[in-house]
């Protein structure tokens, strides 16, 4: 108590830099005044009864040093001392101090992006109570897929067990919220009453939803927003309870908002808007009594204490009691408990090996930065043997002199770790893009992504000054300045793995920079594909009338509408609608019959508007395109690729051939038209059989994609289409809008992706290889100066010392590139399935990369080199 | 002429917080002539050194000091005791009391009694 009452006073003093002086010199002075009346009192003379106190007050100029060190923390203020004269000396060597903090804030930088990406898609628990105590309630036959699914009354099953702490079940779905007139789509969740209660969520605002709201179906109208979407979709408006909402249509009462940033279990795929299972008919499914549908994640709690294994035995038994009543195939499921802790995320699985080896590449490219900079920092504190010699043999203290060397290692890691967090937000939003296509991560920097750029920062600062300090502890103070020939040649056998890490970083450097320059040769590759539409401006934009409560019967009158009302935008060239997108995710297939073998094959169907081969500038190679007129009074009409064409009908006119309709009651089609292929799925692969309906044939209400030609930049036509569609019913919002270059480009996210990422390795390695080589070839020049001065005295040439020097260099250099080489083809099996229109073992690739990276060593040692040769014999040799 | 003994710091301290004690509030230099008078000049006291220590104690929490006017009437800060300070004396001075008491055992004992 009373040390840390004293340590705060002092803390405070130190930190204030206050310093109480004009109290100790008033003390003094009051001091002496009395003790000189006194001495006059006794006698003395006016002069010496003055000059008497002084002596008796004692030595002033240590007193008041003594009282200096009691007002502050002396080891506080040595270290301030020490940074002051830290930073004093890096700003004397400024090309060292450059370079030593890029390249920490390089390493420093990846590793935090790296981590916040590793953090919040893998270790980050969610954001309820006690988090470890969740489990997802799963089964083994679909334990392997993203998304485990049950029926509801298989979760009214499971639910009633007295093993487990709760089940609570939830199922996500689109929904469009009208909010105040304003209709826009979210990504809302069904859940069981008991939802909030067993993940242990709270509210910030109002209240979660309970069991009581989960009872009679359609008699509970309430939602719960998250404090997200609360913030994006409302203002963040104080008076949210009570507000009502639309929710496809249907009129709800918000009750809460979730607290503490919760956004549901799935990590990545924030949910905005939660209602209770009961409503599920309200926001247009009928699945409640449908035991064949399975549509349910469940997620339960354990009881406390309880351990997963023991439970889920306990729950299978439990299960087994109360199955009867469910399918036979239902009941003879085994369920599983998955730890839930930190929700799911269709980001882990394979993403997560490729980012733990991501991680597991950063960290080694800090250990090289680190290693290159204590390098560099060898190479100064050689130069600055003298200084630390000084400073020893006037009484500095080892100790002092490590803890000086050990404050300029924490003062650069601690700049480049500042300059790293400059460019976190940046790096880990590239990184988590693409990682994780379509995920929504927040990046922002947190405590944690703080917490570990300090310990990276600590770490690497301690690295980088180990090395001088070792270096010191061979400065002899008895030798003064000059360094025996002993400690000089134990110095250069030291620094044999330091050599090995540098050879290891031209390899590395050089199996990067191959594999980025093959993937950014495969990018070219991808754009000279010609995928077989015209991806220019053309906009996309989905919309879900379902979901507005549009039911079979009206739904051709809202899309004819829809299409007229586009088709008048100034701009708009052309309109059509597509169930799928090319290259986008999802497919959809069907069952067609194969007149020609009687076989049954399920093959690629789109959905589509008219006009929709005009408007995505696909040929038409014989028949026609689409048209209003394929609606339900006309007859069924189908039109089909070049290869259906040839499986289907070999050697024959397809056009005017009749196809069996998936659908009960349709019996044929006719083929109107044959089109040239797309690549729909990959733009590697070989386009495949497909076959094309008119979508105000098939009484879908599914959701579709408007496809939009434009005249110029699609993006202007956005609201323009989204206020027609308003005019054609506001209850409709528009959702994903794209355009199809973005589609195309991401397509080939996962090669840029890769080629990003070796791109950036292999520069950063590339820079890191340079430094080293600098950094070995400028030690080996200051350790031998004297000897070059005496070999050019007695007559050696340039080359001569060149050779004398180099010979090393140039066998790591060559060891390093060799390595390089081999690794590059390990390196290349890799990334081997990405690479596209070219060979991975493209000569010219291998050939330009190598001169690359050798040319940059080759430079990096000739500076030191030069340097060294240009000396002058005398005063190379009075050098030490 | 005797040779002065040197005085330890907590040595010091303890004599600060009993002459405090016993005469109520004092400025630094009322503190250093009563500790030299009633040590009879036997210890030599560097009178500046009791500035640190007195700093020490105050930022302990044992004493408390401000300006005050001196007897005749001049600027001069005034220490005084608080009542953890008094608390710190008490604790000091029974642990004193038995150390003292114990080495004064020791100093007793003749050979024959260790038999």
């Amino acid at each position: 108590m009373k040390a840390l009452r004293r340590f705060l006073n002092r803390l405070r003093a130190s930190a204030t830099w206050r310093r109480d002086d004009a109290r100790f010199t008033e003390e003094f002075e009051a001091h002496l005044q009395m003790q000189g009346e006194e001495n006059v009192r006794a006698g003395m003379p006016p002069e010496e009864a003055r000059r008497q106190a002084v002596l008796k007050f004692g030595p002033i100029e240590a007193i008041k040093d003594g009282y200096r060190d009691e007002q502050r923390l002396q080891l506080l203020n040595d270290f301030l001392q020490d940074v002051r004269y830290a930073i004093r000396q890096l700003r004397t060597s400024p090309v060292f101090t450059l370079t030593a903090i890029v390249s920490l804030a390089m390493g420093i930088g990846a590793n935090a992006a790296v981590f916040t990406v590793v953090e919040r898609l893998l270790l980050r628990p969610l954001a309820v109570s006690n988090p470890h105590e969740l489990v997802y309630v799963t089964d083994e036959r679909i334990l392997t897929q993203p998304s485990p699914r049950f029926s509801y009354p298989f979760y009214a099953v499971v639910r009633q067990n007295t093993v487990l702490n709760g089940v609570a079940a939830r199922s996500a779905f689109g929904v469009n919220v009208t909010v105040n007139g304003q209709t826009l789509r979210a990504s809302g969740e069904l859940v069981s009453g008991n939802y909030f209660e067993v993940l242990g969520a709270t509210t910030d605002v109002g209240r979660p939803l309970f069991q009581e709201d989960d009872g009679t179906p359609g008699a509970h109208p309430v939602a719960v927003i998250s404090g997200p979407f609360w913030k994006r979709a409302f203002a963040s408006d104080p008076a949210i309870v009570g507000r009502t909402v639309l929710l496809n249509g249907q009129t709800f009462t918000i009750v809460g908002v979730s607290g503490n940033g919760f956004t549901g279990t799935d990590v990545g795929l924030p949910a905005d808007i939660w209602i209770p299972l009961a409503m599920q008919r309200e926001v247009g499914r009928d699945l409640l009594t449908e035991a064949r549908t399975n549509w349910l994640e469940m997620v339960g709690r354990l009881r406390t204490g309880h351990s997963r294994e023991q439970s889920a035995e306990a729950l299978n038994r439990d299960f087994q009691q109360r199955a009867s009543e469910l399918p036979p195939q239902a009941s003879a499921r085994l369920l599983v408990l998955v730890p839930g802790d930190r929700g799911s995320s269709p980001a882990r699985g394979e993403q997560k090996t490729a980012l733990l080896v991501t991680f597991a590449l950063t960290v080694l490219a800090l250990a090289l930065a680190a290693v290159n900079v204590a390098g560099l920092a060898a190479v100064r504190s050689a130069a600055r043997d003298n200084e630390m010699a000084i400073r020893l043999a006037i009484g500095a203290g080892r100790s002092r002199l490590d803890r000086q060397l050990l404050t300029e290692g924490l003062v650069l890691a601690a700049l480049g770790g500042l300059a790293a967090l400059l460019i976190i937000p940046w790096t880990a939003r590239a990184l988590s893009a693409a990682y994780s296509t379509g995920l929504a991560i927040e990046t922002g920097p947190d405590p944690r992504v703080l917490a570990f750029v300090v310990l990276t920062s600590v770490l690497a600062g301690v690295a980088v000054a180990l090395v001088p300090i070792v270096a010191s502890r061979q400065i002899s103070l008895a030798h003064g300045s000059v360094t025996s020939a002993a400690s000089r040649g134990s110095a250069i056998r030291r620094l044999t793995a330091h050599d090995a890490i540098v050879a290891l970083q031209i390899a590395v450097a050089l199996s990067m920079l191959i594999s980025a320059a093959l993937l950014l040769q495969s990018l070219r590759g991808f754009n000279s594909v010609d995928p077989g539409f015209r991806a220019d401006n053309l906009l996309l934009a989905s919309l879900d009338p379902k979901a507005a409560g549009y039911e079979s019967n009206r739904i051709d009158g809202f899309w004819r509408a829809a299409l007229e009302r586009i088709s008048h935008i100034p701009g708009v060239q052309s309109v059509s609608l597509g169930r799928t997108v090319p290259l986008a995710p999802g497919r959809q297939r069907q069952p067609w019959v194969n007149p020609t073998s009687g076989e049954t094959a399920e093959i690629d169907t789109n959905f589509v508007g008219p006009r929709y081969f005009q408007t995505l500038g696909i040929p038409v190679l014989s028949g026609r395109d689409f048209t209003d007129d394929d609606g339900r009074a006309s007859r069924a009409v189908v039109i089909v690729n070049e290869r259906l064409a040839r499986a289907f009908w070999p050697d024959q006119e397809p056009i005017g051939k009749g196809v069996r309709v998936p659908e009960a009651g349709n019996p044929t089609a006719e083929v109107v038209g044959v089109v040239r292929d797309v690549k729909y799925q990959d733009l590697r692969g070989e386009a495949g059989p497909m076959i094309y309906r008119p979508v105000l044939q098939t009484h879908s209400t599914d959701s579709m994609v408007l496809h939009v030609r434009a005249a110029a930049d699609p993006g202007a036509l956005v609201n323009p289409i989204r206020q027609a569609i308003q005019n054609v019913d506001r209850n409709v919002p528009l959702f994903q809008i794209t355009t199809l270059e973005e589609q195309f480009d991401a397509a080939f996210a996962e090669t840029r992706q890769a080629a990003l990422i070796a791109g950036t390795f292999g520069v950063l390695a590339l820079f890191l290889s340079g430094i080293g080589v600098y950094a070995v070839t400028a030690l080996a020049v200051s350790r031998r100066t004297r000897d070059i001065g005496i070999r050019m005295a007695l007559g050696a040439q340039r080359h001569h010392i060149i050779r004398a020097i180099g010979t090393r260099v140039i066998t790591l250099i060559t060891a390093g590139v060799c390595l390089g080489l081999l690794g590059s083809f390990g390196f290349t099996g890799l990334t081997g399935t990405l690479v596209f229109g070219v060979s991975t073992g493209d000569a010219a690739t291998f050939a330009t990369m190598t001169v690359l990276l050798a040319l940059i060593s080759v430079l990096a040692f000739v500076i030191p080199v030069r340097a060294a040769t240009r000396l002058d014999a005398l005063a190379a040799i009075r050098h030490e | 002429m005797r040779r002065k003994k040197e005085v330890q710091q907590g040595t010091l301290a303890l004599m600060v917080l009993k002459t405090l004690d016993v005469l109520g509030p004092q400025h630094g230099y009322g503190l250093a002539k009563r500790i030299e008078q009633i040590s009879n000049d036997l210890l030599s006291v560097n009178q500046g050194t009791l500035y640190p220590l007195l700093l020490r104690l105050e930022q302990e929490g044992a004493i408390a000091s401000e300006w005050g006017p001196s007897d005749n009437n001049r600027r001069a800060r005034f220490y005084r005791l608080t009542a953890a300070g008094r608390r710190q004396l008490q604790a000091e001075t029974r642990s004193w009391e038995e150390t003292t008491a114990l080495i004064a055992r020791f100093f007793e004992v003749r050979a024959e009694d260790l038999r």
